[in-house]
């Protein structure tokens, strides 16, 4: 290890002597959330000069999680790669790793160090053979085994280059990492082409292949429980874009991919079911139309569908999934004061197991989204919008033994903007928020201890900002919520029977202060307090209908206080301090606080 | 090429889709239900996204647990990480995003839900040592979990026990519900099975 590491430095030595510093920097965070303790380090340097270079970095992350146990986890990185001319078409390549991940006292290490050549036969292939020593050093707990190896690769490329008015590009790599038990190797392909046929019309295509065979340890780490994994993936692509009349645009892409994941080892019966031998294939593409009529009207028309397989030869977790999904986009300028938009999507996914008698969890999803919006200036000074839209998601189990779960979960939003600027230092907006949310079981009728629930909601938000100067700005909050929940019973129509409500008030606070270029400062406080009401019902004697009583189940208080500060000396150099403090008083609880600190500092050279 | 060429690369595309295409307003039927319905409320809080994907494990519903998560999720198990590291599979935790968790928790359910043999049993508790930290978009929320395995083994049934440390970080999203962005999964004892090697062993 020792010899790599000097190996390294000697690298970087004599490339720093005969090159320039080409771009560094620097970036630490620290955070800490009650328990929760995390430091992230970086670091970049890069030098270089003509087409020589070399670039070092370091990655560093800790985080603490303190309980009845503390526990420390790091994973750290440092590293570089390098380039040396040696003649016009040549150069001396390095690279080297030095990884840590560790839990506690888990830890793997693992070195990787590179070298080869770069070789440019041609103006547009690039040949590059590499020689790789790896080691990997594990240790947990009192166990510890080492793994090294020497091992090798090749990478071939071709640059985009045209021919015939087509751009290709190609490459071809193998790599062998050469562990001593758990060695990996892989072979990787790639083509891609793309023409321009007029000024605008476009086609490309590209393939890729992967074939790579892993060995790994199984949970005892036994160099006898060892299994094999070969994966094979092959995968095509296609986008073409044709220009229509009347500033229209048709975009069609699509795919298909093949997988097979193979798995070898001496003991079969152990192995679970998802990790036995499996195939996977599948495809699809998108066919979107879209344009503008006379630059008052935008709209964009899409149909996508998919189809995948995963065949476990025959077992439970054997699927096939179908998507057929249709969808819509529209805007359209009324006048200069008004404009109109609206999206649609309808969709539906159906899964199916293959194999017989295996149907219980065969289904189909639909997805039907419609929202809306208008806006209108009234003045510069006044202006108003409307959002409105409607999303169902409905579940349908085709086996009777999962039916009972078909069930629609619907939900209703209406949104109505307000925003007016009374004096030219003064803002006010005002937004209503009411939403209803319907979860409605296919086959659940019942009006006694039905599943069938509603959920509604309404808020309104009230914000004032007064901009007292440039450098001062004030921003005043106030949010009221209605919430409440519970049965919907069926009874020629639905009926909802609530279980609770809760109701919020919301104050919160926001000064934005810049007392000198470098300096920004942001207090901010928040307090809002909940009721939480709980509805039963009795039976009463004098009366023909039953009694309801609502009463108040919980109450909280909220407050934080959060302080946010940046010292900003230049674009690329800056320090920023977080700090807030959370208190929650319960009505018969004990109160609950939280802090946070966030220190984060960026230097860039 | 010119653009007549290109009119009949569209029609051969058009030809293709034709065949190749899901109607997205059409599903299947369905048949009368004769098993119990699984449990889903409007995950209005962070507690009852929790208790969204408690039910939604416990009762098999892969549909209900996907509602669970966020598009941006990230599934992370430190320990389990370095293990695997360890035997030479670190791509076994690698890019844990929404995707591979619920192909993973479907993996999982298709096995268990398949005979009446195999079973889990999963338990979420509050974590003593650790406070909730509710905002108002966002929230962290630690919970010591207990997951049960009846497996077979052969003839014979076995029982496989998991406990642990999950944190789970959540924001509102789309609509105000809220869902699980990050997923942190440490073993109650170190080196013991935790739900992060459970969940690895379905994983493709």
């Amino acid at each position: 290890m020792s010899k790599r590491i000097i190996i390294v430095i000697l690298v970087a030595i004599v490339n720093a002597g005969i090159l320039q510093i080409a771009g560094a920097g620097i970036r630490v965070d620290f955070d800490r959330d009650n328990n929760t303790y995390n430091w992230l380090t970086s670091f970049g340097y890069t030098i270089g000069k003509g087409s020589n270079s070399i670039r070092s970095y370091f990655d560093g992350q800790s985080n603490l999680l303190k309980g009845s146990f503390n526990r420390w986890q790091e994973n750290a990185s440092a590293g570089f790669d390098s380039e040396v001319s040696i003649r016009n078409r040549l150069k001396f390549i390095a690279s080297g790793e030095y990884t840590v991940n560790g839990l506690d006292r888990r830890r793997v290490k693992t070195s990787e160090l590179a070298m080869g050549l770069s070789l440019k036969p041609v103006k547009f292939v690039e040949l590059r053979p590499l020689v790789r020593a790896d080691n990997k050093r594990r240790s947990e707990l009192e166990a510890r085994l080492d793994e090294k190896g020497l091992g090798y690769g090749i990478e071939g490329r071709i640059f985009p280059a045209e021919f015939k008015g087509i751009n290709l590009s190609t490459g071809l790599s193998y790599n062998k990492v050469n562990l001593s038990n758990i060695p990996r190797q892989e072979s990787k392909g790639d083509f891609s082409a793309s023409a321009r046929f007029t000024d605008s019309d476009t086609l490309s295509v590209s393939l890729r292949g992967l074939e790579a065979t892993t060995r790994y340890y199984g949970p005892g780490g036994k160099v006898e429980d060892i299994t094999r994994q070969i994966k094979q993936e092959r995968q095509a692509d296609f986008a073409l874009s044709i220009a229509l009349p009347a500033e229209f645009r048709l975009m069609v892409d699509g795919n298909a991919h093949l997988s097979r994941y193979l798995y070898r080892r001496s003991q079969f019966s152990d192995i679970p079911q998802s990790q036995r031998d499996n195939y996977g294939r599948g495809g699809g593409y998108e066919i979107k139309l879209m344009g503008n009529i006379m630059d008052a009207a935008r709209i964009s028309v899409n149909y996508t569908w998919s189809k995948t397989s995963e065949d476990f030869q025959g077992l439970e977790l054997d699927q096939d999934a179908d998507t057929g999904e249709l969808s819509f986009h529209g805007k359209i300028i009324l006048s200069t004061r008004d404009t109109v938009s609206a999206d649609m999507v309808f969709g539906v996914t159906s899964y199916a197991n293959p194999n017989t008698g295996s149907s219980r969890d065969d289904r189909d999803q639909k997805t039907i989204m419609v929202n809306g919006r208008y806006s209108h200036v009234f003045s510069k000074y006044f202006s108003a919008g409307l959002t409105g839209g409607a999303n169902s998601f409905h579940q349908i189990y085709i086996s009777g033994a999962s039916s009972a779960n078909n069930s629609r979960n619907d939900t209703y939003i209406l949104t109505p903007l307000l925003r007016w600027i009374p004096h030219g230092r003064l803002f006010i907006t005002q937004s209503f928020d009411i939403q209803a949310n319907y979860i409605t079981f296919d086959f659940d009728r019942k009006k006694i201890a039905t599943k069938n629930r509603i959920f509604r909601r309404a808020t309104s938000r009230t914000e004032v900002q007064v901009v007292i100067s440039e450098r001062l700005t004030l921003t005043q909050g106030y949010l009221y919520r209605y919430e409440d929940y519970g049965q919907l019973i069926w009874d020629d129509g639905w009926q909802q029977a609530v279980s609770w409500d809760r109701r919020r008030n919301g104050l919160e606070t926001r000064i934005f202060y810049e007392p000198i270029n470098l300096i920004r400062i942001s207090p901010y406080f928040f307090w809002e307090k909940t009721g939480d009401y709980n509805h039963t019902v009795e039976p009463s004697v004098d009366v023909s209908d039953p009694l309801e009583i609502r009463y108040l189940k919980d109450e909280q208080v909220k407050m934080l206080f959060q302080f946010q500060m940046t010292f900003n000396w230049s674009d690329r150099r800056s320090i920023t301090a977080d700090f807030s403090h959370r208190l929650r008083k319960f009505m018969d609880r004990p109160r609950e606080t939280n802090d946070y600190i966030r220190i984060s500092m960026e230097y860039l050279f | 090429m010119n653009r007549r060429y290109m009119k009949y690369a569209a029609l051969c595309l058009y030809i293709l889709m034709a065949a190749c295409a899901k109607n997205p307003f059409s599903t299947r039927g369905t048949e009368d239900p004769y098993g119990s319905a699984g449990t889903w409320e409007t995950p209005q809080s962070p507690a009852v996204a929790l208790q969204n994907l408690l039910f939604a494990y416990n009762e098999m519903v892969i549909s209900n647990y996907q509602l669970c998560f966020s598009d941006s999720f990230l599934f992370s198990s430190p320990e389990d990480s370095i293990d695997a590291v360890n035997d030479g599979r670190g791509d076994l935790f690698a890019d844990w995003d929404k995707q591979v968790e619920v192909g993973v928790a479907n993996n999982i359910f298709s096995t268990f839900s398949a005979t009446d043999t195999l079973d889990l049993f999963l338990t979420l508790t509050s974590a003593e040592d650790y406070i909730d930290i509710i905002g108002d978009t966002s929230a962290v929320l630690y919970r010591s979990y207990s997951l049960v395995l009846i497996t077979a083994v052969g003839d014979s049934a076995d029982t496989v026990t998991a406990g642990g440390l999950a944190t789970f970080h959540l924001y509102q999203e789309q609509l105000n519900w809220w869902t699980i962005y990050l997923w942190e999964d440490i073993p109650a004892v170190s080196g013991e099975t935790d739900w992060g090697d459970i969940k690895a062993e379905y994983r493709r």
